[in-house]
C-alpha cells in the first residue's frame, strides 16, 4: 500500500503534466518592467498643465526640482513622488510687490502642497486626484481642488490628455458658482486669508469660500519626441497680485509649449492670461534610475565549493550512494508490494526528494527500478532514499543532476572532513592571513576571526559596499577558497564603528547548493540566520592586521549653504573640511573636525536674531558663520560599546558641534529580528562662543530625549519619534518620516512641536524641515557608502532646537537587522 | 555622453577627498575620467595598451585546463578558464573579474559587465543545458532570464518561449580547428519581444562548439567558442 500525501500527489501529477508541456518551475510573463511615462509639470513645480494641476502623477519616487517665472513672480520647487499616490512639493517663492500690503516690497514665501491620487486612471475612467496648495505655508497660493485627468490617442497626432476639476481659494476667483459645502454649514461661506505667522497647517480654511470654480484644459503630446503643447482655462484672477502690484489680466487662458530636452530636464515656454510671458525649467532625477552604470565595479571571486568526501558509502541519514540518470523507461510499478510509504519532500530549494519506506520483507537490497517507477508516478522527483521500517536508511538513489548534486550537499554536510588541521597553529596563521588577502582583494577588511574546526566567526569591516548582503556574500565567497572543508558554519559579524551589529549565519553546504542557480538570493536569505551579535572580547578575536592605536584623516570639499534669508535668498560658500581620529582601542576614540572658509558669502549675512524665544539657542548661527573661521567644529572623546546582545552605548565629551559643547550619553536597544527600537539620550551642554574655537557663552543647559525608531517595512517608509527637552529649555516631540530606498537614497521631513508658542516662535510658527540623501553609488560607476545628506530647513529658530551628535547610534544600526538585510538581500551574491 | 562625462567629473570633484584609507575616489575614478573626458589614458602612461597577439592553437594547447574564447560584438576574444564548478555550473572569469557562469552550453549568468544577467531558469528536458542528439532536441522549451542592475535600479525577470530552426550543416574554425555543425536557431519570444541564439551543435552528440547567445535586452550577444571542452580537461 503506499501512501503518499495528498498535497504531493497532486504537487507531483501536476509537475509531471507541466514538465511534458515544458512549462515546469517557469513563471509565464515575467518581462523587463516598462518605463512608466512621467508626466509634465506646471509653473507650480506640481504635475499639471501650465498654472493648474492634473491628476496624473510622477513616477515612484521621482524627485523634481522646479523654477517657473510669469508676470514677476518666481517660483522654486521641490517636488517629490512620496509613494505612488503622493505627490508632496515645498515651494519658495519670491513675490514682486506682495509684501506686506500697501508697502509694495518682495514677499519671500514658502509654501508646501501635497497631492494625493484618489482613482487610477482605466480603460474607461480618469485618474482623479484631491490636492492642497499652500497648505503649510502663509497662505498666498491656497486652494483645494479635485481634478480628473484621462489620455486618449488619436492615431498619427499623437497623444492628448484632457483634464477638468473643480476648487476652492484661489481656484474659485472666476467662473465660480456657489459652494454646495455652505448648504451644510453655513461656516464654509468664510475663508480667512489671514495666517498670521505662518507655517501652520490651514485646515479650519479647505474647502471655505463662498464660490467653487472651475479649471481644465488639453495636453498634447505631439508626434516631435519630447514636444507637448498645453492650453488651459486658469480661474485664478490674481487678486492679490491685481491689488498690490500691476499685474495685469485679460483672458484666463493659457497656452505653451514643453520640450523634454532629455529624460531628466524640461524646459516650457508659455503666453499667460493674455497679458505675460512665462518660463518654466524642470530638472528630475529618480532612485530607482541611476545615473551611471556600475561599470567599474569587479564581479564577485567565485565561490569554491569542496571536494566531494572520498568514499559516499554509507553517509549517515542516505546510506550507498547510487546515480542512476538515464533516459530508461521504467521496469516497476509504485504498487509493488515491497513499498510501504513513499513521502516527498523539497529540501535545498527546490529538489524534491522522496522518502520510500520498504516492508520488513523487502530486505536490504538497494531496489534502483522502483526508483524509476516512483519518479514516474509522482512527478519530477530527484532523488528517492530507500529506509527500513525502522527508518534506517538502505540507499539513495539519484535521478537527476540536481538530485545528484544534492546527495553530494548533503553528504558534504554530514561527513566528517579531518580537522586535524585546527591543532596546528601555523596552519590556523596561514588560514586567517589568506581569508585578510581574499576580503583586501574585494576592498573589505577582517577586524576579527574565531576558528572552530566546525565552523568560523568572522568580523567585517564594510567600508566599500552600500548593500551590506553584498559585503556579506563576497566574504562567504572569500571563506569558501580559504577555509578547511570541516568548517561547515560561516557565521558574520559586520562591525560598524568597532561595534558588532549583528551576526548572520550560513551553511556552507546551503551555499554550495545555491551558489549560480535561479533563485539565489532568496533561497539563500531564507536558509540563512540573523541575530544578534554578542558582545565581544576583543583582545581574543581581532585579527593580525587590526593593530590599535589606529588613525583615519581625511580632506574633502564642502559647500555650506543658507538658504530662504530675504536679503540674499541663497548663500553659499566652498570651505575645506579636515577629519581626523585617533581609536585607542575597540570603541574608544578621539575626534576633530575643522573646517575652513576658502571663498563665498556665508560671512555677509547682516539679518540679526529676532526671536522671541529668551535664549537664542540657533538663530544666531549667521554670528558663528561670520567669525568662526576656521571653525573647529567637532573636538570629541567618543566611546561606543554593546552592553548586550541588543543593546548599544554611547558616551562623548569635548565640543560636539559647532555651537555647543559638553557631554553627551545615549543608550539604544535595537533588536535584530525587530523592525522598531528605542533610544535614551541625555546632554549637558554649554553654548560655545561666535568664534567657534574654545570660548564659551554664559547659557548652558540640559538636553535629552526619548526616541522611539520604526521601520514599517511599507515602501521602505521609516519613522522617529523624540520626545524631550530641547535646548531652549523647552519641551516637545518630534516626529519624522522619512522613505528609504534600497540604494540609500532618502526622502522626508520632520515636524517638531515644543511647549513654546507658536507666536513666541515666530515666522514658521514651529520647527519644520525636509531632509535629503544622495547616495554617492547612484551618481558614480561603482559602488560606495559615501553619500551627501542636507537638511532644508524653511526658518533657523530657536524653538524645537536639537543638539547635533556625530555618531548617535541608530544610524549605525538602523541598515544592520533582518528587515534591512531582507531589503537588500537581492545583492548577496552580486 | 555628455551628462555623463559631467557627473563623473562632478563625482571625482565631490569626491576629490585625501584620506588616510587606500583606493582614493579619484583613483577609482581616473581610468573613466580619461576615456570619457579626455578620449584616453592622460595620467601615466600616455600610450595606449597594445592589442593583445590571439594566441595559436599550440599555445593553447598547453594550458592544461578547459578553455573557452568569449566576445561580445567586435571586441577581441577573451580567452579565460574555469576557476569553480559548482554542481556544472562552470564559472569563467578574467583577471579583472569579468565573465561568464555557464551550464552546458548556456550562458547562465555574467559578473563585471555593466548589466549582468544573475541566472537563467531553464526547462529540465533545455537541450542546450543538456546535450543530447539534435534529433532529440524538444520541439520548444521555455526560459525565464533573471537581471540584477545594481545601484539601486530595480530587478527584473524576462520570461520566454523558445523553439527551434535547423539549419544546413556548417564547417566552424575555432582556433586552427575545424568542426562539422549543424547551425541551430534558437527563436525566443514572448508577448513584448523576440532575440535569436544561435548554436553550432555537433549532432551526434548535440554538443555546442559555438554559439551566440543574448545575455540581456541591455547588452550586446555574447559569443562563446569552445578551446577545450570541460569535460575532456
Amino acid at each position: 500500500m503506499v501512501a503518499t500525501p495528498v498535497v504531493n500527489w497532486g504537487k507531483g501529477l501536476f509537475g509531471t503534466a507541466l514538465a511534458a508541456l515544458g512549462l515546469s518551475l517557469i513563471p509565464a510573463t515575467a518581462e523587463e518592467p516598462r518605463e512608466p511615462e512621467r508626466p509634465t509639470l506646471n509653473l507650480f513645480g506640481v504635475t499639471g498643465l501650465i498654472d493648474t494641476p492634473t491628476a496624473d502623477m510622477q513616477p515612484d519616487a521621482n524627485l523634481t526640482a522646479t523654477a517657473g517665472y510669469f508676470g514677476g513672480y518666481l517660483r522654486n520647487t521641490i517636488s517629490a513622488q512620496f509613494l505612488p499616490g503622493i505627490e508632496a512639493s515645498f515651494r519658495y517663492s519670491v513675490l514682486n510687490e506682495l509684501g506686506p500690503p500697501g508697502n509694495g516690497t518682495t514677499l519671500f514665501d514658502r509654501s508646501f502642497d501635497v497631492k494625493i491620487r484618489v482613482l487610477e486612471e482605466g480603460q474607461s475612467w480618469p485618474a482623479i486626484a484631491l490636492g492642497l496648495q499652500d497648505f503649510l505655508g502663509t497662505g498666498v497660493y491656497s486652494g483645494e481642488y479635485i481634478v480628473a485627468t484621462k489620455g486618449f490617442e488619436v492615431d498619427e497626432l499623437g497623444a492628448f490628455r484632457v483634464t477638468g476639476g473643480v476648487g476652492w481659494g484661489r481656484f474659485s476667483d472666476g467662473n465660480g458658482v456657489e459652494n454646495p459645502l455652505v448648504n451644510l454649514a453655513d461656516g464654509f461661506r468664510n475663508r480667512d486669508v489671514n495666517v498670521g505667522v505662518g507655517g501652520n497647517v490651514t485646515a479650519g480654511q479647505f474647502f471655505r469660500g463662498e464660490n467653487m470654480g472651475f479649471f481644465g484644459g488639453i495636453e498634447w503630446q505631439t508626434p516631435v519626441d519630447g514636444l507637448t503643447a498645453k492650453l488651459e482655462y486658469s480661474p485664478d484672477r490674481y487678486l492679490r497680485e491685481r491689488e498690490f502690484g500691476d499685474f495685469e489680466q485679460d483672458v484666463p487662458l493659457n497656452a505653451g509649449i514643453e520640450y523634454r530636452a532629455t529624460d531628466n530636464v524640461e524646459i516650457g515656454a508659455y503666453y499667460m492670461y493674455g497679458t505675460e510671458f512665462g518660463v518654466r525649467v524642470s530638472i528630475s532625477a529618480n532612485p530607482f534610475r541611476p545615473l551611471s552604470d556600475l561599470d567599474l565595479e569587479a564581479g564577485p571571486k567565485p565561490l569554491t565549493p569542496r571536494a566531494t568526501p572520498a568514499g559516499l558509502g554509507d553517509i549517515s541519514g542516505l546510506g550507498d550512494i547510487i546515480s542512476m540518470i538515464t533516459g530508461e523507461a521504467p521496469r516497476a510499478s509504485i504498487s509493488d508490494p515491497r513499498l510501504q510509504d513513499v513521502i516527498v519532500h523539497e529540501r535545498l530549494g527546490d529538489v524534491r526528494w522522496a522518502d520510500a519506506i520498504m516492508t520488513a520483507r523487502a530486505g536490504d537490497r538497494c531496489p534502483t527500478e522502483l526508483a524509476k517507477a516512483i519518479d514516474a508516478e509522482l512527478g519530477v522527483i530527484d532523488v528517492v532514499t530507500f529506509q527500513r521500517p525502522d527508518n534506517s536508511p538502505i540507499c539513495s538513489v539519484a535521478l537527476r543532476p540536481a538530485g545528484e548534486h544534492a546527495v553530494r550537499i548533503t553528504s558534504r554536510a554530514s561527513s566528517a572532513y579531518p580537522t586535524d588541521w585546527y591543532n596546528r597553529d601555523e596552519e590556523r596563521a596561514t588560514l586567517v592571513k589568506a581569508l585578510a588577502e581574499e576580503l583586501t582583494s574585494e576592498n573589505l577588511s577582517l577586524y576579527g576571526i574565531e576558528i572552530a574546526p566546525d565552523r568560523v566567526q568572522v568580523y567585517l569591516e564594510n567600508n566599500r559596499y552600500r548593500a551590506m548582503p553584498r559585503a556579506l556574500g563576497r566574504t562567504a565567497r572569500a571563506l569558501s577558497r580559504t577555509m578547511p572543508p570541516s568548517v561547515e558554519t560561516f557565521e558574520i559579524t559586520p562591525v560598524e564603528g568597532s561595534l558588532p551589529v549583528a551576526t548572520v549565519i550560513l551553511k556552507r553546504s546551503e551555499l554550495e547548493a545555491q551558489v549560480e542557480r535561479p533563485d539565489a538570493a532568496s533561497k539563500t536569505f531564507a536558509s540563512a540566520a540573523i541575530k544578534d551579535a554578542a558582545p565581544v572580547s576583543w583582545d581574543a578575536v581581532l585579527a593580525p592586521d587590526t593593530t590599535f592605536p589606529r588613525y583615519s584623516w581625511n580632506i574633502f570639499p564642502a559647500t555650506p549653504v543658507n538658504l530662504f534669508d530675504p536679503d540674499q535668498p541663497a548663500r553659499f560658500d566652498i570651505a575645506a573640511v579636515a577629519t581626523g581620529g585617533i581609536e585607542f582601542f575597540p570603541g574608544l576614540s578621539t575626534n576633530a573636525e575643522i573646517s575652513y572658509r576658502i571663498i563665498g558669502d556665508l560671512d555677509d549675512i547682516e539679518r540679526t536674531s529676532d526671536s522671541l524665544v529668551e535664549e537664542r539657542v540657533r538663530s544666531d548661527i549667521a554670528e558663528y558663520l561670520n567669525q568662526g573661521n576656521p571653525a573647529l567644529t567637532r573636538l570629541t572623546f567618543d566611546y561606543v560599546t554593546k552592553v548586550s546582545d541588543s543593546i548599544y552605548a554611547r558616551a562623548s565629551t569635548g565640543l560636539l558641534e559647532r555651537m555647543y559643547a559638553g557631554v553627551s550619553g545615549e543608550v539604544l536597544w535595537k533588536p535584530a529580528s525587530q523592525s522598531w527600537g528605542l533610544g535614551l539620550e541625555v546632554n549637558y551642554v554649554r553654548q560655545r562662543g561666535f568664534n567657534t574655537l574654545f570660548d564659551f557663552r554664559d547659557y548652558d543647559t540640559v538636553t535629552g530625549h526619548a526616541s522611539l525608531y520604526w521601520d514599517t517595512g511599507f515602501y521602505g517608509l521609516a519613522t522617529q519619534i523624540d520626545a524631550g527637552r530641547y535646548l531652549a529649555g523647552d519641551w516637545g516631540g518630534t516626529f519624522a518620516l522619512k522613505r528609504r530606498f534600497e540604494n540609500g537614497w532618502e526622502v522626508g521631513g520632520f515636524a517638531t512641536c515644543t511647549t513654546i508658542p507658536f507666536n513666541e516662535f515666530g515666522e514658521g510658527s514651529f520647527d519644520k524641515g525636509l531632509f535629503l540623501t544622495i547616495p554617492f553609488n547612484w551618481v558614480l560607476p561603482y559602488d560606495s557608502r559615501q553619500e551627501l545628506e542636507t537638511v532644508l530647513r524653511p526658518l533657523t529658530r530657536d524653538g524645537g532646537a536639537r543638539l547635533v551628535v556625530k555618531n548617535r547610534l541608530y544610524p549605525l544600526v538602523e541598515d544592520n537587522d533582518q528587515g534591512g538585510y531582507r531589503a537588500s538581500w537581492k545583492e548577496f551574491w552580486e | 555622453m555628455i551628462v555623463r562625462s559631467g557627473l563623473v567629473l562632478l563625482g571625482a570633484l565631490l569626491l576629490s577627498a585625501c584620506t588616510s584609507g587606500e583606493n582614493s575616489s579619484f583613483e577609482r575614478l581616473k581610468p573613466i575620467i580619461e576615456e570619457e573626458i579626455f578620449g584616453g589614458p592622460i595620467f601615466g602612461d600616455p600610450e595606449p595598451a597594445p592589442t593583445p597577439r590571439e594566441p595559436t592553437r599550440a599555445e593553447l594547447n598547453e594550458v592544461p585546463f578547459a578553455t573557452i574564447a568569449v566576445s561580445i560584438e567586435d571586441s577581441p576574444r577573451a580567452f579565460v578558464v574555469p576557476l569553480a564548478d559548482n554542481g556544472g555550473y562552470l564559472t569563467y572569469q578574467d583577471a579583472l573579474r569579468r565573465g561568464v557562469i555557464m551550464r552546458g552550453g548556456l550562458i547562465t549568468a555574467t559578473q563585471g559587465l555593466t548589466y549582468n544577467l544573475s541566472a537563467v531558469k531553464h526547462d529540465i528536458d533545455d537541450p542546450i543545458v543538456g546535450p543530447r542528439a539534435l534529433a532529440d532536441w524538444p520541439d520548444s522549451i521555455y526560459r525565464n532570464y533573471q537581471f540584477a542592475l545594481g545601484g539601486g535600479a530595480r530587478d527584473f525577470q524576462i520570461t520566454v518561449a523558445c523553439r527551434y530552426e535547423r539549419g544546413t550543416p556548417e564547417r566552424v574554425e575555432i582556433i586552427e580547428l575545424i568542426f562539422d555543425t549543424i547551425r541551430v536557431v534558437e527563436i525566443c519570444r514572448n508577448t513584448v519581444r523576440e532575440f535569436r541564439n544561435t548554436y553550432w551543435v555537433d549532432p551526434s552528440s548535440g554538443f555546442i562548439w559555438k554559439s551566440e547567445q543574448w545575455i540581456g535586452p541591455r547588452q550586446q550577444p555574447m559569443t562563446v567558442e569552445i578551446i577545450r571542452p570541460y569535460a575532456a580537461s
